[in-house]
C-alpha cells in the first residue's frame, strides 16, 4: 500500500522547487547594474517618505481577529459537513444553533461599525 | 476509548426522553466498529525517522523564534514550528488537527501575530541587545513546563486507572474528519455548543477593545 502522505510530500517539493528555482534563476540570470535611483526603494515613481517601518492603525487586528474565529467556525463545518448524511435532521439542527450564536456575534460587529474602514 | 462516558451518555439518554437519541447511539456504534477495523495497522519503523526531522525542525525553528533580531523573522519561523509540529499531528494518525495546525496555526494566528509586531515600534525591539526583564519569570515558567512533562513521562501509576490509562493510544482512524465529526455531535455535543458562547465572546471583546 502506498503511503497515503506521498501526494503531499510531492507537493511540497514541488512547491520549495518552483519558490527556490525561480529565486536562484533570477539571482543568476539577471543582470546586476546597481546605481543608487536602482537600490532605492520602488514606491510608484514617488521619492520614498519614510521607511517602511511604521505603526499600523488597531482596525487591522480587529479584521485579524474576527477572521481567525471564522476560520474556527469553519473548522467546527468540515468535521459536521462529511458525516452530514448519517447526523441527519438532529445534527442539522445543533449546527443552526452554533452559527445562529456566531451570526449574533457577526450582526453585534457590523451594527457596531467594526466592519466600516471610514 | 472511554467506555465510562458512553454508559453515562447511554444512561442519560435512557433517563430522558431526547430527540437526538436515535442519531448518537447510532453514531457511537458506527465509529466504535470503524476503529476496531484499522486497529491491526501496524506502526511502521520509518515512523521514527519522520518523528526525529519534524521534532528536530520544530526546536529549531522555535530557538530561531526567540533568538532571531527582525520580528518579522520570529514570526516566520514560528510559522515554521506549527508546520513541523502539523507533521507530528499526523503521524500521530491525527490528521484532521494536523490540517487545523495549518490552517489556524500558521494561516490566521501567524496573520495576527504579524498585526501584532506591527502594532510595536519595531525599530526599538530590532536593536535591544540585552535580555527582557521579563526574561527570569519565562525561565521559571519553562521549568515548570518541563517538570510536568517529566512527571508525565516517568510517573508510574499504582493502580488500574491512573495516568497511563489517559494516553493509551485510540485507534489508527480516529482522527479523520468524519470520526471527529461523530464523537464532536454525539459525546461532545454540549461542548460544541458552548465553544460558540466562547466564540461569540471572542468577537464581543475583541469589537469592544477594539472600537474605543
Amino acid at each position: 500500500m502506498m503511503n497515503p502522505y506521498i501526494p503531499v510530500l510531492i507537493l511540497a517539493l514541488f512547491s520549495a522547487l518552483i519558490a527556490g528555482g525561480l529565486l536562484l534563476l533570477t539571482s543568476i540570470l539577471g543582470p546586476k547594474r546597481l546605481t543608487k535611483a536602482k537600490l532605492e526603494p520602488f514606491e510608484s515613481g514617488v521619492q520614498p517618505l519614510q521607511t517602511s517601518v511604521v505603526r499600523i492603525p488597531v482596525k487591522f487586528y480587529i479584521v485579524a481577529i474576527l477572521f481567525i474565529l471564522f476560520d474556527i467556525e469553519i473548522i467546527f463545518l468540515f468535521p459536521w459537513a462529511t458525516v452530514f448524511r448519517e447526523l441527519g435532521v438532529f445534527g442539522f439542527v445543533e449546527m443552526i444553533i452554533f452559527l445562529l450564536m456566531l451570526v449574533a456575534g457577526l450582526v453585534y460587529a457590523w451594527k457596531k461599525g467594526a466592519l466600516e474602514w471610514e | 476509548m472511554s467506555q465510562k462516558n458512553e454508559r453515562i451518555l447511554s444512561y442519560l439518554l435512557k433517563s430522558i426522553k431526547y430527540p437526538g437519541k436515535q442519531q448518537i447511539t447510532s453514531c457511537l456504534s458506527r465509529r466504535d466498529t470503524s476503529v476496531k477495523k484499522y486497529a491491526s495497522f501496524k506502526h511502521e519503523e520509518k515512523d521514527l525517522t519522520a518523528f526525529l526531522i519534524f521534532s528536530t525542525l520544530a526546536i529549531l525553528g522555535a530557538l530561531l523564534t526567540v533568538t532571531a533580531r527582525n520580528p518579522i523573522y520570529s514570526v516566520l519561523f514560528l510559522a515554521m514550528t506549527f508546520l513541523q509540529i502539523s507533521g507530528l499531528y499526523a503521524l500521530l494518525q491525527a490528521e484532521f488537527i494536523a490540517i487545523v495546525q495549518i490552517a489556524v496555526y500558521a494561516g490566521a494566528i501567524m496573520v495576527l501575530f504579524l498585526f501584532v509586531v506591527m502594532f510595536l515600534d519595531v525599530k526599538e525591539i530590532a536593536t535591544e541587545k540585552n535580555f527582557h526583564p521579563i526574561a527570569p519569570v519565562c525561565l521559571i515558567l519553562a521549568l515548570v513546563l518541563l517538570g510536568e512533562f517529566l512527571v508525565f513521562i516517568f510517573y508510574k501509576p499504582s493502580r488500574e486507572g491512573g495516568l497511563s490509562e489517559t494516553v493509551t493510544a485510540v485507534g489508527q482512524i480516529y482522527g479523520t474528519a468524519e470520526n471527529i465529526g461523530r464523537t464532536l455531535f454525539s459525546q461532545y455535543l454540549l461542548p460544541f455548543e458552548v465553544a460558540s458562547i466562547l466564540l461569540l465572546m471572542a468577537i464581543v471583546g475583541a469589537v469592544v477593545l477594539a472600537k474605543r
